[in-house]
């Protein structure tokens, strides 16, 4: 079996361009969610979003195109590595475009084109795969390119991921009723739904053989995937946890480890009360003691497909610094996250991390991530 | 430990059937695709909520009990199995896709359906099936330039092989013909 490195990852957020910009603002403690001037939100029950800055709306390219333009430019990816864009449900705008405006050509919205897109805009070789599983869309991702690694099919992969604010996301979950009516507070005691936000970003993966004939960088080594599904319901987790559990013990598995090793933990946290108590539930079955434990979304808000490739790639910036950084927006913690879940950051040095995710129609994904280090 | 497709359902317009049975039944000139699995006794138990579902969900929840009955593989309520799902189409969710946002927009802009709006997303109707056939394995969906199943299924494999289920149902949905694949270890 082949070990798995990340070898190169960039990050565009809320809170700019710059996998160590978002790093440095969820540190601060400072969120990045503000109030959304992209369309018309007097409709609904919230007004709040985390918009990347210097995006254009409906104005000829799509947001993902913009964000991944951004993330992008000037980077070398290795042109052989084989390619998956992760996605809840990729060029939205487009759709709009398409019923407001009639513009576009038939089938415009279809993954397949982002799929070119984002192959022109990487230079790679390979015409790549779309995965798409809700809100753990590039956490599976990321298992999927580890096996086809681990298992000696190829030598290194490229994972992309992106999702952009807009008016057809935030009215679907409007009418769900799944918005906080500010900015969303994870895993706190009055944390009442998620707030909406858009990233993108990649990581590249090779095989550490690959790696060392390379002189590439270790920056992680990704040692466990799990996936599952509740098999209960289209829009509620199960609320003991036990479908998270599941994927979080096949990681551990998959990774070889006992839950002792496990050292921090990237959470989901939406901020929704089913999500929240659900993760904690989970964790609560799982581990022993306590872990450090943080959501990003806070700061950055949920980015959808994107956000399991968002908060692994911040995880390991704990590994590069020996910093967790805190749940921001959460000041006192709900009952199960307490003694859990960071206020504030905490100086660690940690050898592994446990990131979730978890989406519509019942998806959970794991990921095990161990710290870096030299060839 | 060899693993293999152990089974397969297929659904067209006219009719339906299953590989290693060797089952071919035409249907549309005495019942519609809606009534199919009731007339037919398709499901071990009614599927609850079907007749709101898209046709794509209800065309997957047809080759996913044809594709298990193929196999062998037996299913209740009481009792969820590790079997994951992967699955590949045309256009993806396309068509649910423009259905919630011109129903949106027609709507005034102001109140969205949360009916039509779970079905964007193109693992939805995987994850109906899911529900129903209490499938709790890995579950998305998977599409390369020529919606080709070969890298799917080689995907299936790798997923048993490192335990995240038992067995994967590969789906490949078509306006021709849809396909479900049982694929599963042969010891």
């Amino acid at each position: 079996m082949n070990k798995v490195l990340i070898t190169d990852y960039e990050l565009i957020t809320p809170y700019g361009l710059g996998a160590d910009v978002c790093w440095q603002g969820l540190l601060s403690g400072e969120s990045a969610l503000a109030e959304l001037d992209r369309f018309d939100t007097s409709e609904f029950k919230s007004s709040m979003g985390g918009l990347v800055p210097g995006l254009s709306y409906h104005a000829g390219q799509s947001l993902v195109s913009q964000m991944l333009e951004k993330v992008l430019a000037g980077k070398t990816i290795p042109k052989d590595a084989k390619l998956s864009i992760a996605t809840l449900n990729g060029e939205m705008d487009k759709i709009e475009e398409k019923v407001l405006y009639d513009r576009g050509k038939p089938h415009a919205s279809c993954m397949t084109g982002l799929l070119r897109a984002a192959q022109q805009l990487s230079g790679l070789d390979d015409e790549g795969v779309v995965i798409s599983s809700a809100c753990a869309s590039s956490t599976v991702a990321l298992g999927v390119a580890a096996s086809a690694i681990r298992n000696g099919d190829i030598d290194c992969a490229v994972v992309i991921s992106c999702d952009p604010v807009t008016e057809f996301l935030y009215s679907g979950f409007s009418s769900l009723m799944a918005l906080d009516s500010g900015a969303s507070r994870p895993f706190d005691e009055k944390h009442n739904g998620l707030t909406i936000g858009e990233a993108a970003g990649y990581a590249v993966l090779m095989s550490e053989t690959r790696a060392k004939e390379e002189g590439a960088s270790n920056l992680g080594e990704l040692v466990g995937w799990g996936m599952s599904n509740d098999a209960n319901h289209m829009t509620g987790p199960l609320r003991d946890g036990s479908g998270l559990a599941r994927s979080i013990r096949i990681a551990l598995k998959v990774a070889g480890i006992e839950e002792q090793q496990i050292d921090f933990i990237a959470a989901h946290g939406t901020g929704t009360i089913y999500n929240d108590l659900m993760e904690m539930a989970a964790f609560h079955d799982i581990f022993s003691s306590p872990r450090p434990t943080y959501s990003v979304k806070g700061g950055i808000g949920h980015t959808m497909g994107a956000a399991g490739l968002v908060e692994a790639v911040l995880a390991l910036k704990t590994f590069e610094t020996g910093m967790v950084p805190p749940s921001v927006r959460m000041q006192i913690p709900e009952v199960s996250a307490a003694g859990w879940v960071l206020d504030q950051p905490l100086a660690l040095e940690a050898d592994y991390v446990l990131s979730t995710n978890a989406g519509f129609g019942g998806v959970n994904a794991s990921l095990v991530l161990k710290k870096g280090g030299d060839q | 430990m060899s693993i293999e497709i152990l089974g397969s359902g297929w659904l067209t317009r006219t009719a339906y059937g299953s590989d290693k049975q060797n089952r071919n039944i035409e249907y549309a000139s005495r019942t519609t695709l809606r009534g199919l699995g009731k007339e037919d006794g398709l499901f071990v138990y009614p599927v609850k909520n079907f007749g709101r579902f898209p046709e794509l969900a209800q065309r997957v929840c047809y080759v996913t009990a044809l594709a298990l009955q193929d196999a062998g593989l037996n299913y209740s309520k009481e009792e969820k199995q590790d079997i994951g799902l992967l699955g590949t189409d045309e256009f993806g969710c396309e068509s649910a896709n423009l259905a919630y946002f011109q129903d949106y927009v027609d709507g005034g802009r102001s109140m969205a359906r949360a009916n039509l709006f779970i079905y964007t997303l193109p693992s939805s109707p995987l994850a109906e099936a899911a529900v129903h056939f209490g499938l709790q394995g890995p579950l998305f969906y998977y599409r390369n330039q020529d919606a080709s199943v070969d890298s799917l299924i080689a995907t299936a494999r790798r997923m048993i092989a490192d335990g995240q289920a038992d067995y994967v149902m590969v789906y490949e949905l078509d306006s021709e013909i849809d396909r479900c694949h049982v694929i599963g270890s042969v010891d």
